[in-house]
């Protein structure tokens, strides 16, 4: 006979970590039971706790290695033989060695584990039920998380009459707080302590989730270890994982010890697969809770825990519900005119609605909108930057956003907290909400830097004091709850849609107004080209009618032939202007560098300035840089601006006109200056429209000419203004973008 | 055979009369013929008669009713023995499209019309003389 898995456990093992310890190996159990291990199949008895002799009167040689079969009845090994693997028989009641005994056993992988303990008679099974609908309905009438686990502790301790019960919940990071208890009186209280996740390291928080509720009956009890049979494979210990009976690690008992525990019931509390809490009880002496008892604590608290999500479900629905009648109200209030800022920020509700945050802001078409208590505009850019830095999703989130950043007092009172989305893809456009400072002071039970003390051999054992140890929590904020987040998160996808509808509108839109431009274009043209013909018959007909009877007519008859060939000729012009203006808009603009005091030249020389105007002046700036555009669209422009400086200036004394360039705020414009009529500054916008002339008739024209002007320049994407004042003369500056 | 004449296909009454007055007046020498409607233009062009007096030139107008010009000149052009006989598209068009497809598909000069009596007076007998005298 050897010595067993016992060995396995590490027990004076250089722990490092806490979390590594194998506690569902950890080859002993406790000491108020007896534990049998056989094979599945040859039932071949391979493990025994060292205590199991004074059960079966048999000694341990004798026992490992011998068939189940000699010890239970045949009706039992059948049971055994089909169970399920992890799944716990119903408890048999024996008679064994004058004690009246409950054999629990389950399967596990192809061994099968009988677990014996004292039997007890349980309560009376109808008081049970009375309790047990008194609980659930005590519960039911809850309505909220203290208040449930306040009820729940009052009942456990009156159950099952430890000296102390609390809720104890886990945080994000699996540290623990107690948020409810209910203890003897005398006792100091442990409400609102923090425990560090290293209280109840990770492996232990899985056999929680596993097996629901445990006991330890006497933390002071030595532990019985388990024996293994000559040739079982050493490295195979056994698997207590579901064992009633698991030892306990004995850096817990030591910590439990460090308290003064005597006995605990811990009783898991799942939530949707996690592990939400646990309810702990301690003794301070001894106890044991027999098996119907604790499936009975089982049962309670799935009972807690169901209420607890039905309750939180509730809670969230409603807040889910409230979130999506305020998007609602958003959409509408963005659809009613088309505008995401108007909607979120300006509306009868606004951003700042859908959670609790206590600023917000919009961040959309180069434009900051804030709400509430939000930050300044260029910390608003800073965050922005800083929460792209740190995520790339189009969700942020974090309740201790400005624990690294760089920031004065006001900014971490108002923004220590961020929750942002993303509109877009492509650009920084989001909404962001702020929840403010939250100072509190944590209360650990002990320093929590402190859980465990190295000693001698590096040996890691729990810390010993538990005394409460009090920490300010600084730059940090109320958590973002999963409803808040949520909701940014559908607000975020439905304005992503309207968005996308919007785009889609206006690209139909925009279609449409190509086609009713390029209508209207045809129209114009060809409307200008048929006006001709029968402009032609006028003309024509007056003209013969002038060449053949003009001595025939008095002098009205005369003037009236004169008239009537000086219209169809105003016509005419008016005809080319227009195809001139609308030729503009149809063809597209190719740059090259030219030189516009040559072209300048050219157009004097073309409209035979110099020998029809022989008093103007003209200054013609030989220097000027090099214009890059479209060199017959800007001599169009040109014989625009010259044509119309000629006829503004034809009464002045000392007609002058000069072209050059210059720097407008930095911008190079060139420009044509005259000394001729000028007008008023006020109508500045108004002389680049179609057809609108400040002049009377004693100024021939269309009134399109500016009008084309202002089209190749816009073509070019560049830009023209006009400085002028009546009798002042009119300068018109422009350049090609 | 050629006659002396020139053959003018164009709808609009107000400019024939207009052209018959400058042929009058400023180039007696030569007739004018015209036609004012596609179909019969091209059911003259396709004749035994056009056959036995061919006109000096053709001046063809885009926008006429039933046939359009381009077209009327695109069936023309397919006889190969009238290609020495001029044919000028007279046109109120300026589109870089008709332009260039008249000249495509055989059209030996392409002229917008004149807007003023005036002008008009002054091209036509220029053109007349530039392909009848200079191009013989």
């Amino acid at each position: 006979m050897k010595e067993g898995s016992s060995e396995l456990y590490p027990e004076d093992l250089k722990l490092i970590d806490c979390d590594k310890e194998p506690i569902h190996i950890i080859g002993k159990i406790q000491s108020h039971g007896y534990l049998l291990v056989c094979d599945a199949t040859t039932l071949e008895i391979t493990y025994c706790s060292e205590n199991i002799d004074t059960l079966f009167n048999k000694s341990i040689s004798e026992l490992l290695g011998s068939s189940l079969e000699s010890l239970v009845e045949d009706h039992l090994i059948n049971d055994l033989e089909n169970a399920t693997n992890h799944v716990k028989l119903s408890p048999v009641r024996l008679h064994l060695n004058n004690e009246d005994i409950l054999l629990i056993a389950h399967k596990t992988g192809n061994s099968i584990l009988l677990e014996f303990e004292n039997f007890q008679e349980s309560q009376n099974a109808f008081d049970y039920q009375i309790q047990l609908s008194e609980v659930v309905t005590r519960l039911s009438e809850q309505n909220n998380e203290q208040q449930m686990c306040d009820v729940a502790v009052d009942l456990i301790k009156k159950l099952y009459d430890y000296n102390r019960v609390m809720i104890y919940k886990f945080d994000e990071n699996w540290d623990g707080i107690v948020i409810s208890e209910a203890r003897d009186q005398g006792m100091e209280t442990w409400l609102g302590l923090r425990y560090p996740a290293s209280d109840i390291p990770k492996q232990a928080r899985d056999l929680f989730l596993k097996q629901g509720v445990r006991i330890i009956s006497d933390v002071n009890e030595a532990p019985v270890s388990i024996l293994a049979h000559q040739g079982v494979e050493r490295n195979n210990p056994v698997d207590l994982t579901l064992s009633e009976l698991r030892g306990t690690s004995p850096i817990h008992i030591e910590y439990l010890q460090n308290m003064n525990v005597g006995a605990s019931l811990t009783a898991a509390i799942i939530f949707k697969g996690t592990l939400w809490g646990l309810i702990a009880c301690h003794h301070y002496t001894p106890k044991f809770v027999n098996y119907y008892e604790r499936q009975s604590c089982k049962f309670l608290t799935q009972v807690f825990s169901s209420q607890l999500l039905l309750s939180t479900t509730n809670t969230l629905l409603e807040k889910v519900n409230e979130s999506a009648n305020l998007r609602n109200t958003l959409m509408k209030q963005i659809s009613e005119n088309w505008d995401i800022s108007e909607g979120l920020v300006k509306g009868d509700m606004n951003l700042l609605d859908l959670n609790d945050a206590s600023g917000a802001a919009l961040y959309i078409d180069d434009i900051v909108y804030r709400l509430g208590d939000a930050p300044e505009e260029r910390d608003i850019f800073k965050f922005i930057s800083e929460i792209k830095k740190r995520s790339t999703q189009n969700l942020f989130q974090s309740n201790e956003f400005i624990l690294d950043l760089d920031c004065d007092k006001d900014l971490i009172r108002k923004a220590s907290g961020v929750l942002c989305v993303f509109i877009s893809k492509f650009k920084d456009d989001c909404l962001i909400w702020f929840k403010p400072e939250k100072k509190s002071t944590v209360n650990w039970a002990g320093n929590p830097d402190k859980s465990f003390t190295n000693e001698k051999n590096f040996r890691i054992s729990p810390r010993k004091s538990f005394e409460k140890w009090s920490v300010s929590q600084e730059k940090k904020s109320e958590p973002w709850q999963d409803y808040e987040v949520e909701a940014a998160s559908v607000l975020r996808q439905n304005i992503s849609e309207i968005i996308l509808k919007k785009y889609e509108e206006v690209k139909t839109l925009n279609n449409k107004l190509t086609i009713a431009y390029e209508d209207l274009e045809t129209f114009s043209y060809s409307v200008a080209h048929d006006l001709r013909a029968p402009l032609r018959g006028i003309d024509g007909f007056t003209q013969i009618l002038k060449e053949d009877y003009y001595e025939e007519l008095d002098d009205f008859g005369k003037s009236a032939i004169e008239t009537i060939l000086d219209s169809a000729s105003n016509m005419n012009q008016l005809i080319d202007n227009i195809l001139e203006f609308s030729k503009v808009t149809q063809y597209e603009t190719e740059r090259a560098p030219f030189d516009l005091a040559k072209i300048t030249n050219d157009i004097l020389d073309f409209l035979n300035v110099r020998l029809n105007h022989p008093k103007l002046k003209i200054t013609i700036d030989a220097n000027m840089p090099m214009l890059n555009g479209d060199a017959k669209m800007v001599t169009q422009l040109m014989q625009n601006l010259l044509t119309n400086a000629i006829k503004y200036t034809g009464k002045a004394e000392e007609p002058y006109i000069e072209v050059g360039s210059t720097l407008l705020n930095g911008d190079l414009f060139y420009y044509v200056k005259d000394n001729g009529i000028g007008f008023d500054q006020k109508h500045e916008h108004r002389i680049f429209k179609l057809f609108n002339r400040l002049v009377g008739e004693e100024y021939e024209g269309s009134g399109i000419g500016l009008a084309i002007v202002a089209r190749i320049v816009k073509k070019h994407s560049g830009i023209i203004t006009v400085k002028s004042a009546i009798n002042e003369g009119s300068t018109f500056f422009f350049n090609l973008g | 055979m050629y006659s002396n004449h020139i053959l003018s296909i164009e709808d609009n009454p107000r400019d024939v009369a207009l052209m018959k007055r400058i042929f009058k007046k400023h180039i007696p020498e030569y007739n004018l013929m015209h036609i004012c409607d596609g179909e019969e233009a091209i059911s003259y062009l396709e004749s035994e008669s056009f056959k036995l007096a061919l006109p000096k030139l053709i001046l063809l107008d885009i926008k006429i009713p039933k046939l359009d010009g381009l077209e009327i000149l695109k069936r023309f052009r397919a006889y190969k023995e009238y290609l020495n006989i001029p044919v000028v598209i007279f046109s109120s068009s300026d589109l870089k499209k008709d332009i260039k497809e008249a000249y495509e598909i055989g059209a030996n000069s392409f002229l917008e019309k004149p807007k003023s009596y005036l002008e008009l007076s002054k091209t036509l007998p220029v053109l007349i003389e530039y392909w009848i005298v200079y191009n013989k």
